[in-house]
């Protein structure tokens, strides 16, 4: 993967392999679904398609977005079933190629080690790489546990 | 390679469908030994296969089929007799045959299957039949409209094939003449595919005989076609193409009842009348030419008119032609759109409603309307696409029920009623296992064994009876058998045995509750486990199974008698109505099969009318206690139980609304906080982050655009512990018990809201012209049966909301009490419907007394009075006398 779809949640700045990701959407509506596991923003309707949001705040352990405007909605394509990512701010897509990768530190959160294949190291911040299957899994873990 | 591959594929679907008769077959062959007929088709799809397999290369299904064939052959024949043995020995090879059909379909290679054995039974089964004479006469044994054929075709394929083909080409003096010629050929060959295919048994049966020569039959030459047609050329239409010679016949008059060429030419104006009985006229002098020819000759026709008259001609076998052969995969998809056309409708009719008093625009609502008229009639068409028979199931049931009855030592007739009942594809897919282990069950352990069964005075031969029908809205199946039936006692003793439940627990069990135990996991009443049933799937399976598509499973029995299963399925899963309720500030639909009836909580009825009894929350309804089910606290968006600490409800000046459900036989309520409508509503699954939470069987989006998630009533009952509950029960079995049934008129209010009329208060129906109402005092009235009449539209009283009275007729519900009648005007009388009384609720509204459940839609129930009254207010108080305000004002 050379390329990376990026965007920003809380702090950071993520990105996920640019073929995974189906469109960028902001929606306002989401249906939220009691009894779910809490990274389960809730349900969209994509043209028609039910969808699952996940919220990468929740996911990535930080608190729930405040904000007022409409979160943005990155569906991604994994296993063939399209979900959507809720987060802060869409950035560009990066070409990472040229860009010196390094494994992501021990220290870090292992559930949120868990959710990344490593960082890119830009000049002026760090591309934290999703492992998209498993935040995708993650999800599943979690309403199990 | 493609194309080959293309072949097999077609070979496969073919030859499925073929084993499928070929089961049936055999399976009538028993019970009817010396049929031809049935013999003869028998031969015929095995002789399919066995030509194409060799065709194909499949060594190994030519082989199986090859002896199977012989032995049909010879049974066909009369040589031998179709004994218990040999349709056994047939049976297996169908089974044989669809392995290696199946082999072939998953691997495209026949895999390695050893078939050795059965071929020696079958070869063995064949000679210890009569001696195999070296040089039997076939002809003398065939029936006579075989006999002449068969030898026909020996002689031909014996001697030279090709001059068959040398003969139908004899006839030919031009090109032209060839080609009309030629499409005649085409035409006889389909429709006389029946008796082809004899012949072609009966060429290759020749062949056989002759000693394993070439097989010109199966070859598939045009020169053996030829031969074969010849050989049927007992039917006149074959006998354009190769005995025009014979001046007797004219040219293209088909054996089954098409139209003379002639007469088709010239009801297509192609030709004169006069023309066609000139050239009729030279065939009977001797031109052997095809009439179509002979007018091309004389300048009569066009070349082309006489192909496109035979084309017209032709048209006449469309039992063939109107019915083409769809992908499932092209339906499914067909069907998702017709779903999302559903809901774009939804969303537009839901926007015009907002916006309708706004501004009316009346011809866009037209347009609207018949959008929604379309798109529903859309999605009938397409919902009847995927509606396969019933018996696309059933038709395994015969074969099921042979070999277990044979297995277990049990005689039993199989019955099946209402093959032709209809269900949606998936569902039938959903049902096919649950229903033949019922069926299975009924064979093992229903029927008893003949010797228990004389001895009990009953026939010796059980009778298993497959029950299918429609009833509002749902399928019903019956597995009905007349054995043992189920002892509740002993089903009470396994359940203590087992442990499922307690001595206490079984004390306070209706026999209909101890009944319904066999559903329960780990329960199997048979002491020893037959290899039959009780393998794996149980009862429980069956039961999840059913509810898993929305279904439920009831069983009743009689000891000695019988049990019945009955199952209720829904039409079908992708559509269905539900209705739309408010909780916690968030929508969820419940599909409509659940619900029984709603009963608003306001004013003194509000919250305080819940009881609780040891903190679970009751409701009387109608003097029997209802258990409740709070949704929000079952979404767990409020703590469990926080509203009963002190045993009072907390918040009691709440309103809400109980929608009674049921789930499992049983009622319960379901305390929501609002009742907002009822819809068509296209379920979608959820993705797998939510697969795992049963509370939720789907998602739907509404009108609106939103999510909204379905709920699954048996989960939430299951939840919340009330099918445990002995007050629910109590009740589900007093509501089964006092099933009064109350007629009701059924009737359109406007667009597709409707009411429901007590069939007592309506004296007539009347239709009268819409001309004939007139106004008085801002009412209308209309003179009836020498007295005026006040009508009163119930689209208006009702508040209903549609286009009304654009017709010339008008639509009158009469009422009369005395001298006195009120019409009540309504768009439409759809229907007399027995309400079951259990199901009216108490929605106190404006000329409402409630809602009752029809078929699958809530019906509003019109109070009669309040309505009257609407109409004439002083129709009670002056009911005696005659001279009305109304016809002083009229004077």
């Amino acid at each position: 993967m050379s390329q990376l779809s990026t965007f920003v949640v809380g702090k950071y700045l993520f990105g996920v392999d640019v073929s995974l990701v189906q469109e960028v959407v902001r929606l306002q509506s989401i249906t939220p679904v009691p009894l779910a596991a809490p990274a389960i923003a809730g349900l969209i309707n994509l043209r028609g398609e039910v969808l699952t949001a996940i919220d990468l705040r929740v996911r990535m352990g930080m608190t729930r977005s405040t904000s007022e405007r409409d979160p943005v909605n990155v569906v991604i394509r994994v296993d063939d079933e399209p979900v959507s990512l809720l987060v802060d701010e869409i950035g560009g897509v990066l070409e990472v190629s040229q860009v010196p990768f390094e494994q992501t530190p021990s220290t870090v959160d292992e559930r949120v080690r868990e959710m990344l294949l490593g960082a890119y190291t830009l000049p002026d911040r760090l591309l934290l790489a999703l492992n998209a299957h498993r935040v995708h899994a993650l999800a599943e873990d979690a309403r199990a546990a | 390679m493609d194309a080959i591959d293309e072949i097999v594929a077609e070979f496969l679907v073919e030859s499925h469908e073929n084993l499928d008769q070929l089961d049936r077959d055999l399976l009538a062959l028993e019970q009817n030994p010396g049929s031809r007929e049935l013999l003869a088709s028998v031969f015929r799809t095995i002789h399919t296969i066995k030509g194409t397999s060799g065709f194909l290369a499949f060594h190994k299904l030519e082989k199986l089929t090859h002896v199977g064939e012989n032995l049909l052959s010879r049974l066909r024949d009369g040589r031998i007799e179709l004994n218990d043995d040999r349709a056994t020995s047939l049976l297996k090879m169908v089974d044989a045959v669809r392995g290696l059909l199946a082999a072939i379909e998953a691997t495209g290679a026949e895999g390695d299957a050893d078939h050795s054995e059965l071929i020696a039974t079958l070869s063995a089964l064949l000679e210890d039949g009569a001696a195999p004479a070296a040089a039997p006469a076939p002809a003398a044994e065939q029936p006579a409209e075989q006999a002449e054929p068969a030898a026909d075709a020996e002689v031909t394929a014996q001697a030279e094939p090709v001059a068959a083909a040398e003969a139908a080409d004899a006839g030919s003096t031009d090109a032209e003449q060839s080609d009309v010629e030629q499409v005649d050929a085409e035409q006889a060959d389909a429709e006389q595919t029946d008796a082809e295919h004899d012949d072609h048994a009966a060429a290759e049966h020749a062949d056989d005989e002759a000693g394993e020569q070439a097989d010109p039959a199966v070859a598939g030459t045009p020169a053996a076609q030829a031969t074969a047609a010849e050989g049927g050329g007992s039917t006149s239409s074959v006998a354009t193409a190769t005995k025009a010679k014979t001046p007797a016949a004219p040219a293209a008059v088909p054996a089954q009842g098409a139209p003379p060429i002639g007469e088709v030419l010239v009801t297509a104006g192609a030709a004169t009348k006069d023309a066609v009985t000139v050239a009729r006229m030279e065939q009977g002098l001797g031109d052997n030419r095809p009439l179509g020819s002979i007018l091309v000759d004389h300048g009569a026709v066009t070349p082309a008119a006489v192909e496109h008259a035979l084309e017209a001609q032709s048209g006449h076998r469309s039992v063939v032609d109107s019915s083409v052969r769809v992908d499932v995969e092209l339906l499914d998809s067909l069907m998702r759109l017709v779903g999302e056309l559903v809901l774009a409708r939804n969303q537009l009719v839901s926007r015009l409603d907002d916006a309708k008093d706004a501004s009316k625009d009346s011809s866009l609502a037209r347009s609207a309307q018949r959008l929604s008229l379309v798109t529903s009639e859309l999605q009938e068409q397409v919902m009847k696409t995927r509606m396969q028979p019933v018996d696309s199931v059933w038709s395994k049931m015969p074969r099921v029920v042979r070999d277990l009855a044979k297995t277990c030592g049990r005689l039993v007739r199989l019955e099946m009623d209402g093959r032709e009942t209809e269900l949606d594809r998936s569902v039938l897919e959903a049902i096919k296992d649950p229903l033949t282990h019922l069926v299975r069950n009924a064979v093992d352990h229903g029927i008893e064994p003949p010797e228990v069964r004389k001895a009990a005075g009953k026939p010796v031969e059980g009778v298993l009876r497959l029950r299918a029908y429609h009833e509002a809205g749902q399928v019903h199946l019956e597995i009905i058998d007349d054995g043992a039936g189920i002892d509740p006692q002993r089903i009470a003793a396994k359940a203590l045995e087992r442990g499922l439940i307690s001595q206490a627990q079984l004390a306070t069990m209706t026999s209909r509750e101890i009944m319904h135990m066999i559903f329960l996991p780990g329960f199997s009443t048979m002491a020893a486990v037959t290899n039959v049933s009780g393998r794996g799937v149980g009862m429980d399976v069956v039961k999840t199974r059913i509810e898993g598509i929305g279904g439920s499973v009831d069983v009743s029995s009689k000891i000695g008698q019988g049990s019945t299963f009955r199952l209720t399925i829904p039409l079908t899963l992708a559509i269905i109505p539900a209705l739309t309720i408010g909780c916690a500030q968030r929508r969820y639909a419940v599909p409509q099969v659940s619900v029984l009836e709603l009963v608003r909580l306001n004013g003194e009825h509000a919250r305080g009318g819940i009881e609780l009894i040891s903190g679970a929350p009751v409701y009387r309804l109608r003097d029997m206690l209802l258990p409740l089910v709070r949704l929000d606290e079952q979404l767990g968006l409020v703590p469990m139980g926080a509203a009963d600490a002190d045993g009072v409800v907390a918040d009691e000046s709440r309103g809400g609304f109980i929608v009674v459900l049921h789930a499992e036989q049983q009622r319960f309520g379901l305390v929501v906080d609002d009742v907002l409508d009822t819809q068509e509503i296209v379920v979608k699954p959820l993705g797998r982050h939510l697969k795992g939470i049963p509370v939720y069987a789907g998602a739907t989006i509404l009108g609106d655009g939103s999510v909204v998630l379905i709920l699954d009533a048996a989960t939430l009952a299951r939840r919340s512990n009330v099918l445990n509950n002995s007050a629910g029960l109590a009740a589900a079995d007093t509501a089964d018990e006092a099933e009064v049934l109350d007629p009701v008129l059924v009737v359109e209010v406007a667009g597709d809201r409707r009411a429901a009329i007590p069939l007592e208060m309506v004296t007539r129906l009347e239709e009268i012209p819409s001309a004939s109402i007139e106004h008085v005092g801002g009412r209308e009235v209309v003179q009836y049966r020498g007295h005026i009449m006040p009508l009163v539209r119930l689209s208006t009283l009702l508040g209903a909301y549609g286009s009304e009275g654009g017709g010339e007729g008008v639509q009158l519900v009469v009422y009369t009490r005395g001298e006195r009648s009120v019409g009540f005007v309504v768009e439409r009388i759809l229907d007399i419907a027995s309400e079951r009384i259990g199901t009216r609720s108490d929605i106190d509204d404006h000329a409402l007394v409630g809602s009752v459940v029809i078929g699958d839609k809530v019906v509003e129930l019109l109070d009669v009075e309040s309505a009257v009254l609407a109409a004439d207010p002083n129709f009670y108080t002056v009911a005696a006398s005659a001279d009305t305000a109304y016809e002083e004002a009229l004077a």
